[in-house]
């Protein structure tokens, strides 16, 4: 039987333009990531709605693998869907990338992005599946 | 001082990336042009000279992004852009350097 996990990369941004760098460890058990969401949480202007509010890349495996290029928008409801990624993990390996915020409304506030990555123990089909690039 | 060039063939080596070709890239500011843009698809483009250039300078791309702050004059880590990369100056800033990068296009 196979397992599912989330992990989820989060930070606060603390002010326009912010550009944040992040590294994370996905735990060496899990084998692939399937699937990926990109969350706001904390309140925004409602101005804002539906508006663009910044952009991460993520690459996999020690900078092996680019695998996600997000826009995060502001939505009413926070109905959205995971996205797919196919990824074979290497062990113990990094997953690192960027946030930047693209907003430059000069009544920012501090809001918290969340980056959740759902993986598997579970072997994909082939053992060398390379990661697919996925955009919203 | 470490080598940039023996720095990079050891990560790409690290990365299983294979290079194609390895050079350099050079943007040309002026006065009067405070944005510039540059393909860099298939390819990364390491920023060399991240010291001379004005504090407030962004430098974002499809895969990473920086914002040149005081500290920055100390560091001599090479920061990788990939995709389409684009440049920008801070206003008011009176001074226009050449911006260089070691261009590697993999196979």
């Amino acid at each position: 039987m196979s397992v599912t996990r989330y992990s989820i990369v989060s930070f606060w941004v603390q002010k326009p333009g912010e550009i944040i760098s992040f590294q994370h460890k996905i735990p060496a058990y899990l084998k692939r990531c399937t699937g990926f969401k990109l969350s706001l949480a904390g309140s925004m202007d409602a101005s804002l709605l539906n508006c663009e509010i910044g952009r991460i890349s993520a690459s996999f495996n020690s900078l092996k693998e680019e695998a996600i290029t997000a826009n995060l928008i502001h939505h009413e409801l926070e109905a959205q869907d995971f996205q797919e990624l196919a990824v074979h993990l290497h062990s113990g390996q990094i997953v690192s990338g960027v946030y930047v915020d693209s907003l430059l409304s000069e009544e920012f506030t501090p809001y918290k992005v969340q980056l959740y990555l759902r993986c598997t123990d579970k072997e994909g089909q082939t053992q060398n599946q390379k990661g697919s690039c996925t955009t919203t | 001082m470490y080598d940039h060039l023996n720095h990079v063939q050891q990560q790409f080596k690290q990365r299983e990336i294979k290079i194609e070709l390895q050079g350099f890239k050079s943007v040309y500011t002026r006065p009067g042009q405070l944005q510039y843009h540059i393909e860099a698809y298939n390819e990364y483009l390491l920023l060399t000279n991240c010291s001379v250039l004005p504090v407030g300078t962004r430098i974002l791309s499809d895969t990473n992004s920086l914002e040149v702050k005081k500290g920055h004059r100390r560091i001599e880590a090479l920061e990788e852009f990939s995709g389409l990369v684009s440049i920008e100056l801070p206003r008011g800033t009176n001074y226009f350097p050449i911006i260089e990068f070691i261009q590697i296009v993999k196979e």
